[in-house]
């Protein structure tokens, strides 16, 4: 009887810890943690998106953001399922992208010196569409200690 | 059932094989991309404030100029912690944030233990105590080596206050919260200009003309809140010099460049700000007056 009224004690308390939200926090801290040197945290994009219907547009993860003339910022994503790319776009083109198809190959992190301050579309997708999710962080990094170190 | 199995698995993936489509049909197009959202409109506001102004970035760009700690830049927290209306405490609470961030920035992490206790009281009165984890804080505040997690902690806080507010319907709050930050940013840049004349700094203050548009249109969408017209007359008095502010944009070739093994795409626009000294005189003056007013200094 013991044995039974402990099992069903576990299986309640494993129900309830599941069910309560998890913080996400420590998450996005080990991820703002793998930004690199220089980087203070600004900002974090958590990302889950289904996989691509057929004939649909693919689905995409949009922030709108500002961003400020002669700052330095710097993205790093750290997947959790999939592949996810964060591109920019200004109010007519894309500024930047962590993926170029051309080469294949994914910058992660990406830095990204602006040079107009106003309003920007941070967008987040998963290759070829697949489902994913992943944590994109947004940093500031200090001018002067990039140039240092060039 | 043996034979379920390998039907199964046949079928599992002619399945995923329809699901692989090319890279091509799949890639993200300009057209796919909502740009229409990059005009604010009072619509799309919602999407844009969390990211209007930052408690941190005046503070690392005064840090990276190796511009001089002082104290006398930062308001006054004892002050600060016996305001009774949410929109008095939500918007100390972002210009708190700012000083937060500018005393993190330093390393000063001593004296932000005072403001890491009036935020604490703030953030309880507000209901929104459950995002500022005080005791760790403090915690982190106190101890050696500890400032990359002060400094991660601190935003991450001041973000999720943010985003809690604006997710419980109260995201006149979150504006507040924002124009607190926004102003005592302003008012630090323009404090230092006075004594170092240093360009980027004048650049800084300049660009905000933009931020300052942008913000009213956002802080407009609460006019008919409890002291919100009071704060837009102020913010209007301030855009008043800033609409004497040109900038222009100049087209130029897109850089990307290596640093240490990391790509780093350098836009390529760049801006010209003019702003006469009298102008510039005015906002510093206008700022102070605006800041100290709501700050209680």
């Amino acid at each position: 009887m013991k044995v039974i009224t402990k099992l069903l004690a576990a299986v309640v308390f494993v129900a309830a810890t599941a069910f309560l939200p998890q913080d996400s926090s420590d998450e996005v801290m080990d991820c703002a943690s793998k930004a690199g040197n220089g980087a203070v945290y600004l900002k974090d994009f958590q990302v889950k998106l289904p996989e691509a219907k057929e004939g649909e547009r693919p689905p995409m993860f949009q922030q709108a953001i500002v961003l400020r003339g002669n700052n330095l910022y710097r993205f790093n994503l750290c997947d959790k399922q999939g592949e996810a790319v964060i591109r920019i776009y200004d109010s007519s083109r894309m500024v930047l992208t962590s993926y170029d198809p051309a080469t294949g190959k994914n910058n992660n992190p990406i830095q990204f010196l602006c040079r107009k301050t106003g309003p920007y579309n941070i967008v987040i997708t998963f290759k070829e569409g697949k489902a994913g999710e992943s944590i994109g962080i947004m940093s500031h990094v200090n001018i002067s200690e990039s140039r240092r170190s060039q | 059932m043996k034979y379920k199995i390998p039907y199964l698995f046949i079928l599992a993936i002619l399945l995923s094989a329809c699901g692989n489509r090319s890279k091509e049909d799949l890639s993200v197009k300009p057209e796919d991309v909502v740009t229409e959202e990059l005009v604010i409109s009072q619509e799309a506001m919602d999407e844009v404030i969390e990211n209007i102004a930052s408690p941190i970035e005046v503070a690392s760009l005064l840090n990276a100029l190796d511009i001089p700690f002082s104290m006398s830049y930062l308001s006054e927290p004892e002050k600060m912690s016996n305001y009774s209306t949410s929109f008095e405490m939500a918007y100390n609470l972002g210009a708190l944030s700012s000083d937060l961030g500018y005393l993190n920035m330093y390393n000063k992490t001593g004296t932000a233990i005072n403001y890491l206790t009036t935020i604490n009281k703030l953030t309880e009165a507000l209901e929104i105590g459950q995002f500022f984890d005080f005791p760790k804080m403090k915690r982190l505040a106190s101890g050696e080596n500890t400032l990359d997690s002060l400094l991660f902690i601190s935003i991450n806080s001041f973000n999720n206050m943010d985003e809690y507010l604006r997710k419980t319907d109260r995201s006149n709050l979150s504006t507040l919260m924002v124009a607190g930050v926004w102003i005592e940013g302003l008012y630090l840049a323009t404090q230092v200009y006075k004594k170092s004349q240093l360009k980027e700094i004048r650049d800084v203050i300049g660009n905000q003309k933009q931020i300052l548009g942008d913000l009213l249109i956002i802080l407009n969408k609460y006019k008919s809140y409890d002291g919100f017209d009071d704060l837009i007359e102020d913010y209007l008095e301030i855009k008043k010099y800033f609409d004497e502010v040109n900038i222009t944009y100049v087209i130029g070739e897109p850089k990307t460049i290596e640093v240490d093994g990391m790509l780093m795409v350098i836009q390529d626009e760049s801006s010209t700000i003019e702003m006469s000294e009298e102008t510039l005189s005015h906002i510093i003056s206008v700022t102070e007056n605006i800041r100290n007013k709501h700050l209680n200094i």
